[in-house]
């Protein structure tokens, strides 16, 4: 659970994707019918002439095209943007699972509170492989996620009451209510390493 | 402050669907690549006039002016496969292999692995066979339970049926079983 | 420099040091967990002071107040203390709870 930009994400696979359809379909149709590329190719060199007389003088590189500059320029900062873009993914996590302002003061709880008292409870039953606690921004309010891995032939409606139950304390605990996301996990490849019984 | 609700909605609606993240970075990697390499090609041709030329010879060699058409027609093939997978990704739901729903106090997530193992579990205690012997896989709204028979034993199509949707409900998840007995069994 | 209840002229001056080790027994006295569990940190808001508490979560056996309550308490303590204390009026005080401590009431009469 974060808050990445979703919609950003697929919009950027969508822009690439007419992109690359747009250029496709050019590359095919000029492919195939070589003649109808002429008329274009000598309108863009026409083009192409007539922008790059702009230039100005630059020391030791001699007259540069101001068009050249300008794209090498506008493909700079796509550059930029698209970096960006790549480490702005997986965002949301909060560090705390309650912080409530008041007239006093401010009142933070930190997650590994959660992990001690939702968590740690249920890794200590036998038909809990393991347990994790995950704290997240969600439209401005902060979420718990509780995720379980359960052990192979765990009786799945105990698993679940359990961790209701383990809820429930954690509520008269906190004295609030903060939204919490119960995850019956897969096992991942690390949990296929951990031995099937466990000594304590 | 948005109602309990409200998150629930919200987060449940996410974790259902892929965030294309890891398709959207590597896009974006690509593209970056690409970039990256024409704007140092392209400082370096604007600071060295020769390389324009070099460049041109080398495009020249390696495809020649009788191979152009073909090869545009080729690359041209080739950007429209991506563009569908491109447009797909964006397009399409990318609903992930989970259930999920809300319940009084907490919203519940599950995964189908998960299911799918305490379902077999279920079917294979029921019908007192082995373990291996079941194979279940979880459909949007059924779960369909393939089981290979021990020889000279009939299985009871209805009780592993009955078992596998117990074993749903009990999570407040509703699908319909479909069972298939294998027509060639183990012999122990 | 006034003439307080003795008579005698002076001034009284706090260290920062001595109002800190006043704030964090204050704070421990309230969240009911041992001493070297509490960290506080004083700092300037606009003329008064703010007092920063961390500190962990007190499991006991028993249900007993909850984590917002607790924080409550720790507010009040702090604020009647140091103004008691110290004279010294505390604006602000943050409460952050990190980690936590199972406690057993230990009876020492």
């Amino acid at each position: 659970m974060n808050a990445t930009n979703r919609v950003l994400n697929r919009a950027v696979l969508l822009v690439f994707g007419v992109v690359m359809l747009v250029a496709g379909a050019t590359a095919i149709t000029f492919g195939l019918q070589p003649e109808w590329a002429e008329p274009w190719g000598t309108r863009a060199a026409e083009v192409a002439s007539t922008l790059g007389e702009p230039a100005i003088e630059v020391t030791g590189a001699g007259t540069i095209p101001v068009a050249a500059l300008a794209t090498l320029a506008a493909a700079a900062l796509a550059l930029v943007l698209l970096v960006v873009f790549v480490f702005t993914r997986g965002r949301g996590r909060a560090k705390s699972v309650l912080r409530a302002d008041v007239a006093g003061g401010r009142t933070v709880v930190d997650r590994n509170v959660a992990e001690a008292v939702l968590a740690a409870t249920l890794a200590e039953r036998s038909d809990v492989l393991s347990a994790r606690t995950g704290a997240y921004l969600v439209r401005g309010t902060r979420a718990v996620e509780l995720a379980v891995t359960v052990q192979r032939g765990a009786s799945l409606d105990r698993v679940l009451a359990a961790a209701e139950a383990v809820v429930d304390e954690w509520d008269a605990l906190l004295g609030a209510r903060v939204p919490i996301l119960v995850h019956l996990a897969d096992r991942n490849w690390r949990d296929a390493l951990r031995h099937r019984t466990r000594v304590r | 402050m948005t109602s309990e609700r409200t998150i629930y909605r919200r987060v449940l609606r996410r974790e259902t669907h892929s965030s294309r993240t890891s398709a959207a970075v590597v896009a974006a990697s690509v593209a970056i690549a690409i970039l990256a390499a024409g704007v140092i090609g392209g400082v370096w041709g604007l600071l060295d006039p020769r390389v324009a030329g070099e460049a041109r010879v080398w495009f020249d060699e390696a495809i020649p002016v009788g191979n152009r058409a073909a090869a545009s027609v080729a690359a041209g093939v080739i950007a429209l496969l991506l563009a569908l997978v491109l447009i797909a990704l964006a397009v399409g739901p990318g609903r992930r292999a989970r259930r999920a729903r809300t319940t009084e106090r907490v919203a519940l997530l599950v995964d189908d692995g998960v299911l799918a193992d305490a379902v077999a579990d279920a079917v294979a205690l029921r019908c007192g066979i082995d373990r291996r012997q079941v194979a279940t896989t979880l459909g949007r709204s059924s779960v369909t339970v393939r089981i290979t028979p021990t020889s000279g034993i009939r299985v009871d199509d209805d009780a592993a049926a009955a078992a596998a949707s117990s074993t749903m409900t009990a999570l407040g998840f509703t699908a319909t079983p479909r069972v298939r007995v294998e027509s060639g069994g183990v012999v122990a | 420099m006034t003439a307080g209840d003795s008579g005698v002229l002076g001034r009284t001056t706090i260290s920062a040091r001595a109002l800190q080790h006043l704030a964090t027994g204050l704070a421990r006295d309230a969240a009911r967990v041992p001493r070297r569990d509490v960290a506080v940190v004083l700092s300037d808001e606009r003329g008064r002071l703010r007092v920063s508490v961390t500190v962990p979560v007190a499991l006991a056996d028993d249900r007993g107040r909850s984590v917002l309550q607790g924080a409550e308490a720790v507010r009040l303590r702090v604020v009647d203390g140091m103004r008691e204390l110290a004279g010294r009026t505390v604006g602000t005080v943050d409460v952050r709870y990190s980690g936590v401590r199972r406690i057993s009431e230990r009876r020492v009469s």
